[in-house]
C-alpha cells in the first residue's frame, strides 16, 4: 500500500515535472489541470517545485578562478607535424585504395595463372620432340655422344628459355645419364678434346653422377673438378623445352657464348627457340604491378601511421 | 577571427587559437563543473581535464554546436571525477557537505549592493541550494544543473549525457523532487521569508515569500 503511494507520487513528480517545462500537451494537459483545480496538496506541490527551481535559477553564476589556458610549450605542435596531421584523411584514403588495388592485381593474377596453365602443359610435349630433333644436329656434330635419350620430365623444371642456340641444340640427357653431358658440351666447344668439358651442374649431378660422367667420356679427360663446382660450360638441359616461366629465375649460370664462326654456331638455325607460350608477358607483368603495388602499399601506411601519431 | 576559423585552426594544432576558445568558454565550463561537482578545486580540475581532452579530441569534432560538444567533454570529465572520488569517499565526503567557502565562493563574487542582513540570508540560501545539490545522484545532480541552470534543453541534455529522453524527464523529475523535499526538510534553518511551510499533513508544502 505504501509502495502504491510512493509511486503514484512519483509519477505525479513526473507529471509536474513536464507540466512545468510545457510538455505536457493536448489531453494529457488538460487532465492534469483538472487535477490541479480539485486537489490542493498537489497544487502546493506544483507551486513548491516552481518555487524551487526559482532558487536554483537565481544560483549566480560562478566565474572561474584563474584562467584554463593550455601551454603552448607543452601542447603545442612544430609545423611539420600539424602538416602532417593535416595530412592524414588523405593518406588513409590512399593507402586503403592501394590496398584494394594490390588485392585486385593479386586476385587477376591468380585468376589467369590458372586459366593459363593448361596451356603450358599442352605446349611442353610440343616443345619436347622439338628439341629432340634439333639434338639431331647437335649429335652428327659429335662422336662423344653415343647415345641420347629423350628429355626426362626433369629436364623441363631446368633453365631459361632464352638460352643460346647452341646450348639449346644439345641433347638432354635424364639425369642418370648425366655422361652424356660433358660429351656433347666437349663435342659442342672444343672439337678437339680439350676440355672445357665440365660435367653438368653440380647442383644436379650428385658426386656419385659426377663420377659416373667422368667415367663415361669416351675421350679420356680427366675428371672435372668436384661436384660442387659450377660448370662454366654449358647445361645438357633443353632450355627451350622449359615450360615453366616460373622457373627461369632458378637458372644457372649461362654459358659464354662462342664467338662468331665457331662450329657450334650451325646449330643454331637448326633450333630456333620460341620461348613459352605468351602466357609469361601478362604474368610476368601482372607480377611486377604487384610488386610495385605492395612497395607503395608499405609506404603508405608508413606515412599514415606518422600522419596519425601526429594528429 | 570566428569560432569557426578558430576550431580549424585549433585542429591544426594552433594551441593560440584554441586558448582563444578557452577563454571563451571557460567561465560556463567551470560554472558547470562546480555545480556539478560541488566544490572549487575539484571543479576546477574537472575544468582543467576537460579543456586538455578536448584540445586533444578537437580534431574528432565535426561540427554542430561546439558549446554542447564542450559541455559534453566537461560533463564526462565531471563523472570521472566523481567516480574517482566514490572510490576514495574520505576524500570526497568533506567535498560533499562542506560548502566551499573559497574565494570562488558565488555569494562572496557576486556581491550585490544590498544591505548586508539581506546578502548573508542570500549566500544562506545558495548554500543550502548546493547542499541539496550534492546530496542528489550524480545522474540526476548532472542532468539538473543542465537543465535547470545551464538551461538546455531535453534533447542537449540527452546527447551530452548519452541517454534517451525518457531517461534525461524520469532523471529530471526524481532530482526536482528530491530538490524541493530537501529544501522543505531544512525549511526551519532558511531565512524567514525564504522559510518552507507546511500544508495539511506535512505531504503538500510551499515556499512562502514575505
Amino acid at each position: 500500500m505504501r509502495w502504491l503511494e510512493r509511486r503514484r507520487r512519483e509519477h505525479d513528480d513526473e507529471l509536474l515535472s513536464a507540466y512545468i517545462d510545457g510538455q505536457l500537451l493536448g489531453r494529457a494537459r488538460q487532465e492534469f489541470e483538472a487535477r490541479l483545480a480539485r486537489e490542493p496538496e498537489l497544487r502546493a506541490r506544483l507551486e513548491a517545485t516552481r518555487r524551487m527551481l526559482g532558487l536554483v535559477r537565481s544560483l549566480p553564476p560562478v566565474p572561474a578562478p584563474r584562467n584554463f589556458l593550455l601551454d603552448p610549450a607543452k601542447y603545442g605542435r612544430p609545423a611539420h607535424v600539424r602538416q602532417a596531421a593535416r595530412w592524414y584523411p588523405t593518406l588513409r584514403l590512399a593507402t586503403t585504395l592501394a590496398t584494394a588495388l594490390l588485392i585486385l592485381v593479386f586476385a587477376a593474377d591468380l585468376i589467369l595463372s590458372q586459366a593459363l596453365t593448361p596451356t603450358f602443359r599442352a605446349a611442353a610435349p610440343a616443345a619436347a620432340p622439338q628439341v629432340a630433333t634439333a639434338g639431331q644436329g647437335a649429335r652428327q656434330k659429335t662422336d662423344a655422344v653415343e647415345a641420347t635419350v629423350p628429355p626426362t620430365p626433369a629436364e623441363f623444371s631446368a633453365p631459361a628459355p632464352t638460352a643460346h642456340p647452341m646450348l639449346a641444340a644439345q641433347p638432354t640427357p635424364p639425369s642418370g645419364e648425366a655422361d652424356q653431358l660433358p660429351s656433347a658440351a666437349a663435342g659442342e666447344q672444343a672439337p678437339e678434346g680439350a676440355l672445357a668439358v665440365t660435367p653438368a651442374p653440380a647442383t644436379r649431378l650428385g658426386p656419385a653422377a659426377a663420377g659416373a660422367a667422368t667415367d663415361g667420356l669416351e675421350t679420356g679427360q680427366p675428371p672435372t673438378p668436384g661436384p660442387t663446382e659450377p660448370a662454366p660450360t654449358p647445361t645438357a638441359e633443353a632450355p627451350a623445352a622449359t615450360p615453366m616461366p616460373a622457373e627461369v629465375g632458378q637458372a644457372p649460370p649461362q654459358a659464354p657464348l662462342p664467338a662468331p664462326g665457331e662450329p657450334s654456331q650451325e646449330s643454331a638455325p637448326a633450333y630456333t627457340p620460341e620461348g613459352p607460350p605468351q602466357a609469361p608477358l601478362p604474368s610476368s607483368l601482372l607480377r611486377a604491378i604487384e610488386i610495385g603495388l605492395a612497395v607503395l602499399v608499405i609506404l603508405l601506411v608508413g606515412a599514415t601511421i606518422l600522419a596519425w601519431r601526429a594528429t | 577571427m570566428d569560432e569557426a576559423s578558430l576550431i580549424q585552426a585549433a585542429q591544426r594544432g594552433d594551441v593560440a587559437a584554441f586558448n582563444e576558445l578557452v577563454l571563451a568558454y571557460q567561465n560556463q565550463v567551470y560554472n558547470l563543473a562546480y555545480r556539478i561537482m560541488g566544490d572549487g578545486d575539484s571543479a576546477a580540475d574537472a575544468t582543467q581535464e576537460a579543456f586538455i581532452s578536448a584540445y586533444r579530441h578537437l580534431v574528432h569534432f565535426r561540427g554542430g554546436s561546439f558549446k554542447a560538444w564542450l559541455l559534453r567533454i566537461v560533463t564526462n570529465a565531471c563523472y570521472d571525477e566523481l567516480r574517482r572520488q566514490k572510490r576514495h569517499p574520505a576524500s570526497s565526503l568533506e567535498a560533499l557537505y562542506v560548502v566551499d567557502e573559497a574565494p570562488d565562493d558565488p555569494g562572496l563574487i557576486a556581491a550585490p549592493a544590498e544591505n548586508p542582513e539581506t546578502y548573508a540570508q542570500r549566500r544562506e540560501l545558495w548554500r543550502f541550494i548546493e547542499a541539496g545539490l550534492s546530496t542528489l545522484p550524480p545522474d540526476q545532480r548532472i542532468t539538473l544543473v543542465l537543465s535547470d541552470i545551464e538551461g538546455l534543453s531535453y534533447e542537449e541534455i540527452a546527447e551530452i549525457t548519452s541517454a534517451n529522453l525518457g531517461t534525461v524527464k524520469s532523471r529530471l523529475s526524481r532530482a526536482r523532487a528530491k530538490l524541493r523535499d530537501f529544501l522543505m526538510a531544512q525549511g526551519e534553518l532558511l531565512p524567514a521569508h525564504y522559510r518552507l511551510h507546511g500544508e495539511g499533513d506535512g505531504a503538500a508544502q510551499q515556499v512562502v515569500r514575505k
